[in-house]
């Protein structure tokens, strides 16, 4: 160790020292060019998308959810009788508080513990639900936890007396959908539930609203959702909420005003109760659905509710049994003896061609023989559902006997092509185009259908067939129900509807009302309606539904049964049952009511359909409101049965 | 005579403290515009600027060599007062401001850490003079380790992990310009890199196992062991190691079994998720066990050295000894006292801080965007949303984060302007350095650049999101008494360094 320094040493130190404050200040200088690089990348750079980072420190937007508008039957005019059909209500949710308590998960957890305790609630329940494996790591990255749904007035006084309940859990009030017809009027209203992916891609909903899941709701979704509010909440790092503005306030959706008759609508349901069927009942007049109940059904209550087990089981029975489907509107079946009366229209209408007048006759021994054209094939024995036979009859009273052998004769008379031509006037291969989504048409075949999907010609056979409604051609029941409200109403089809007005929740004003719509406009002679429809009122007065049907507290009825075969050979109770009428007979066209009852498997039309038609009449024509006209009189005809040895398709 | 030494003031640098000390009190201000019970830190904090320009002035009189000669009494009394904060009843925790110890001399409360800083540079330089010439020796280097070890220890023990660390790169920056061999300083940069990084890693790796041990957990049969891992969260792995686990306030106790099949499930997840260099690490015994025979060998080489006098294996025996000894105490570490969860998460966060939303994490997800909020021009003076208020969004706003809130309220524009200033501080220091003809002058100009000089490095690398998230104050503009006066004091020394450049 040296002690004296050389010169030449103490340079050398001195430079060095130099030399490293030099890289010292060019650290220094690098140091701040970094700085300012980084200042540039998160400033300039990225300014504008650490912009809206901060601001989702500083505010977080929430959605204020609107009301769904409500749904009201025809009653709504007159405040006093008006009721809700679909109603919401706020179903009070407990949802822990779990910002104040991130750091100590313990003791959150044993409040829960003493809050399930405390309302007796299974503790199988809440340690599979609730204190679940994740429900510290919840807790702590604040996930809200809902403890309870829907608490009632009594669990919300018990809760009420915990010590700071406030701290822990906080009330959090959410729409609930209730619907007060409940299964009756499930196929018209639909249930809501959360939006699908599909109901997602419009980019209107959020994936937080409830959406509608089938008919109203479906359709008149985006009228019934109303706007959401916006609300922006200031933060600090509690997560306590600081400043509170409301963008904007929500906006209920509108009310929505139905044709529907509530009284109607729970007489046809409860009427369809036993059976698997649908009724309608509209008025000819302006097209309202007065009651359209298909059964089964399904309860939108409970469809519109969180998905519990009960859910769950209550969706796997509804799909079993099928009861998703709107007979009324979604399905078809062979139209039967009601197609009597359109048959008896075309032979009317063109009277002349075919050289035919109401008053002409044919005899009926049970049978109709088609004389075959060909010496190979052997002839053909049609049967009348009666093997008594019906005699002699006119047009009339083979509509009111629904004599088959009659049509027999008037179809192969007519022609297959007059018959369909009539159909398709009718639009009863048409859909109705009813406010309701996820409707069919009806099927009317023709001869190239035939060709081309069988492979063969239009036989005579066929003809026989359809003229007593049989064979290829369906229909669906408010294709039927629109065919005969041109007979009630001079030729004129209204659109059927359902939603008659749409109103603003806030001042009740009209948003819009549905104006009756004529869809078809068929020129009928008078002497054709006036014969059909002196024959469907003998249908009822003295014919096949005259015994259900001729009552002293019913008005005058006119229509016609119907008992639609199945391919089920010899299975009686396989035979689908028809109803087609209205009321009262005679009245001004605005006062009456038509109504068509199917009734699958239901044995025969008066048997089967005739008691439903005869409680939906019941119930839209109640004591007092109806003048009967004609006296109950005549024979009571025995009731038609089902043609057992009708002939299918060659 | 004085007015002579008046001119010789350096009003650069005291232009550049003024500018700064004055933003920091126009941030403070600014951030309880907005709220009626502010706790008045602008005013404060005049008060404190006023105590230290005058402290300042009244340093620039004193002669700095005097403060060589009472480089040790210095050094003790500051190291007394760290002492006396441990003492209970004397030094005490104030409420809400972490980990940092107060002495509470009548109303005033000090941090002592500060002025240890400032001592602990002032007997480094003393001791790097005195020793010049030797420097180039390894064995030099001990003392001035032991100078900065104690107070380290003092205040790890307050606990300030963060301030404890600070003295590390002063130690180093003294050394590189006191002298030091380059490959000494290299070898120990190396030595304690290796020593912390390589704990620090292990537990990181563990940390992100913790997720995909839940997830494989999960499909096996012991479902309730999924519960006990999500809540253990980093603490499964001492659980595993044996050691006693507290969950809050009880003890975890587990069965024989589930430790089995947590053992089992463990072992399958690092198998499957890590590398060779995993799995080599947390077998300490292996690596302990190597690191011995590392040091062994690097004595042999040591003693052939001195045996035969050969040097051809001079260039590797320090080196493989250096590796030897870091990696025994890396190892140690690890067994003994490996890093927490929560030291894992300050010290990596800055990397990913989406990783850890909570605690260091948040500090970081939520400064960026603070800072890049203010984009060009500024969001305008008081209307810093993320940093103003009594619960400022981004933690510490007035005091660490300070230059969040600066760089939110006046944009990139005025940042950049301030870090000019704040910069041009210890670069006019190192002029001082540079300039002063004797060489306890230079070096004390230096060490107190330095110290400057990092506090700006690693607050600034915090706050931008490019460093460790370690709690240091940004000198003269933090909010606090003790830190912007003992600054304003070595301010004081530099001033009075220049002043003097020519006297002797």
């Amino acid at each position: 160790v040296e002690n004296r320094p050389s010169s030449s040493t103490e340079f050398k130190l001195e430079e060095n020292f130099k030399g490293r404050l030099y890289f010292f200040s060019i650290i220094i200088v690098f140091t701040l060019v970094i700085f300012i690089f980084q200042l540039f990348n998160l400033q300039v750079v990225n300014g504008a998308e650490n912009f809206l980072k901060a601001e989702r420190f500083v505010r977080r937007s929430e959605a204020l959810p609107a009301a769904r508008g409500q749904i009201y039957d025809r009653t709504f005019s007159s405040p006093e009788k008006s009721f809700p059909l679909v109603q919401n209500s706020a179903s009070l949710d407990v949802i822990v508080n779990t910002g104040l308590f991130k750091n100590n998960p313990e003791k959150i957890r044993d409040f829960v513990i003493q809050f399930y305790e405390t309302l007796s609630v299974p503790k199988a329940y809440y340690e599979n639900e609730v204190i679940e494996p994740k429900f510290t790591k919840k807790i702590k990255s604040r996930i809200p936890i809902l403890l309870l749904q829907g608490v009632t007035p009594a669990q919300h006084e018990r809760i009420a007396q915990f010590d700071n309940i406030g701290r822990y859990v906080f009330f959090l009030p959410t729409p609930k959908r209730i619907y007060n017809m409940g299964p009756a009027l499930a196929h018209v209203t639909g249930y809501v539930g959360l939006p699908n992916t599909n109901d997602l891609k419009n980019s209107e909903i959020k994936s937080y609203q409830l959406v509608g899941k089938g008919g109203i709701e479906t359709l008149y979704d985006q009228y019934l959702r109303g706007t959401d509010g916006f609300r922006y909440q200031r933060r600090n790092t509690e997560g306590n909420i600081e400043e509170e503005k409301i963008i904007s306030h929500a906006s209920m959706g509108n009310n929505l005003i139905l044709s529907i008759d509530r009284k109607v609508q729970i007489a046809a349901y409860n009427a369809l109760k036993n059976f698997r069927g649908t009724v309608i009942a509209m008025k000819p007049g302006t097209g309202e659905v007065l009651a359209l109940a298909s059964n089964p059904s399904f309860d939108p209550n409970i469809l519109s509710g969180k998905n519990t087990q009960a859910r769950l089981l209550h969706l796997k029975r509804v799909n079993k049994n099928g009861g998703f489907l709107n007979l009324a509107i979604q399905s078809r079946f062979p139209p039967a003896s009601t197609f009597k009366t359109l048959v008896g229209l075309a032979a009317l209408e063109s009277e002349h061609k075919i050289n035919f007048s109401p008053s002409q006759t044919f005899h009926c021994n049970s049978r109709f023989m088609l004389k075959s054209s060909s010496s190979v094939v052997p002839d053909q024995e049609f049967l009348c559902w009666d093997k008594r036979g019906h005699g002699t009859n006119d047009l009339t009273h083979a509509l009111e006997k629904s004599c088959s052998v009659y049509f027999y004769n008037l179809g192969y008379k007519l022609g297959a092509e007059s018959i369909l031509y009539y159909s398709r006037l009718f639009g009863l291969d048409k859909k109705s185009n009813i406010d309701l989504p996820g409707e069919t048409e009806g099927f009317v075949p023709s001869n190239e259908w035939k060709k081309r999907s069988q492979g063969m010609k239009w036989f005579d056979g066929d003809t026989i067939n359809l003229s007593i409604g049989q064979g290829f051609i369906s229909v669906t029941p408010v294709g039927l129900a629109l065919f005969y409200m041109a007979l009630v109403n001079n030729g004129k089809v209204h659109q059927p509807y359902i939603v008659s007005e749409m109103r603003n929740p806030l001042d009740n004003s009209l948003v819009f009302r549905t104006t009756p719509r004529v869809i078809r406009d068929i020129p009928l002679k008078a002497s054709t309606l006036e014969a059909l429809n002196q024959g469907l009122r003998m249908v009822a007065k003295t014919g096949t539904a005259s015994r259900l049907l001729n009552q002293p507290d019913l008005p005058d009825i006119a229509g016609k049964t119907g008992t639609a075969q199945t391919k089920r050979r010899g299975q009686s109770s396989s035979n689908h049952a028809w109803f087609v009428g209205y009321a009262p007979f005679g009245a001004p066209v605005a006062d009456q009511v038509l109504v068509v009852v199917f009734v699958e498997h239901g044995v025969g039309g008066s048997v089967g359909a005739g008691p439903i038609a005869k409680e939906v009449f019941k119930a839209a024509f109640p004591p007092g409101t109806f003048v009967k006209k004609d006296k109950i009189e005549g024979p009571k005809m025995d009731e038609e049965l089902p043609q057992g040895e009708l002939e299918e398709e060659p | 005579m004085l007015e002579r030494k008046l001119e010789k003031l350096d009003y650069l640098i005291i232009f550049c403290v003024f500018f700064v000390i004055t933003c920091g009190i126009i941030t403070l201000f600014t951030q309880e515009i907005n709220i009626t019970d502010g706790q008045g830190r602008w005013y404060k904090q005049i008060l404190f600027a006023c105590i230290g320009f005058v402290a300042m002035f009244l340093m620039t009189r004193i002669n700095y060599q005097f403060l060589g000669s009472y480089a040790v009494l210095i050094y003790a009394v500051s190291m007394v007062l760290l002492v006396l904060t441990l003492i209970p009843g004397i030094g005490y925790l104030p409420m809400g401001r972490g980990a940092r110890s107060w002495l509470k001399i009548g109303p005033f409360s000090i941090q002592t850490s500060e002025f240890a800083k400032l001592a602990t540079v002032i007997l480094l330089g003393q001791y790097l003079v005195i020793k010049e010439r030797e420097i180039k020796k390894l064995s030099v280097l001990v003392v001035p380790f032991l100078i900065v070890l104690l107070p380290m220890v003092l205040i790890y023990k307050q606990p300030d992990f963060g301030t404890a660390v600070s003295f590390l790169p002063i130690l180093l920056a003294m050394l590189f310009l006191g002298g030091a061999d380059i490959i000494h300083l290299s070898s120990l940069i190396i030595l304690g890199g290796i020593t912390l990084i390589v704990p620090m890693y292990v537990e990181f790796t563990k940390l992100t196992l913790v997720q995909p041990l839940v997830e494989y957990l999960s499909k096996t049969d012991k479902i309730e062991l999924v519960s006990l891992v999500n809540q253990l969260g980093g603490k499964t792995w001492l659980l595993l190691k044996g050691k006693t686990v507290k969950l809050g306030e009880t003890v975890v106790q587990i069965k024989p079994i589930l430790m089995d099949a947590l053992k089992e499930a463990s072992d399958q997840v690092i198998d499957e998720n890590t590398g060779f260099l995993f799995k080599m690490f947390i077998n300490e015994d292996l690596m302990i066990g190597l690191g011995i025979i590392m040091a062994l060998v690097s004595l042999v080489l040591l003693g052939l050295r001195y045996a035969r006098g050969q040097v051809q294996f001079r260039k590797y025996y320090i080196p493989i000894g250096m590796l030897g000894l870091s990696i025994i105490a890396a190892s140690f570490i690890n067994k003994v006292a490996p890093f927490t969860e929560n030291q894992v998460v300050r010290l990596t966060a800055f990397i990913n801080p989406e990783q850890f939303k909570q605690g260091a994490g948040y500090q970081l997800r939520a400064s960026k965007p603070a800072i890049g909020s203010g984009r060009f021009f500024g969001r305008g003076l008081g209307k810093g949303e993320m940093t103003e208020g009594k619960t400022p969004h981004v933690p510490e706003s007035s005091t660490d984060f300070i230059f969040a809130s600066w760089a939110e309220q006046t944009g990139f524009f005025w940042s950049v302007i301030l870090l000019f200033f704040l910069l041009a501080i210890p670069l006019r220091g190192l002029q001082v350095s540079f300039e002063s003809k004797d060489r306890f002058g230079s070096l004390l100009a230096a060490g107190i650049v330095a110290l400057i000089f990092f506090h700006m490095l690693i607050n600034l690398g915090i706050v931008l999101g490019l460093m460790p998230v370690t709690g240091l104050p940004l000198s003269f503009m933090s909010y606090g008494g003790s830190h912007l006066i003992m600054s304003m004091i070595a301010v004081g020394i530099i001033i009075s360094i220049k002043i003097r450049k020519h006297a002797n």
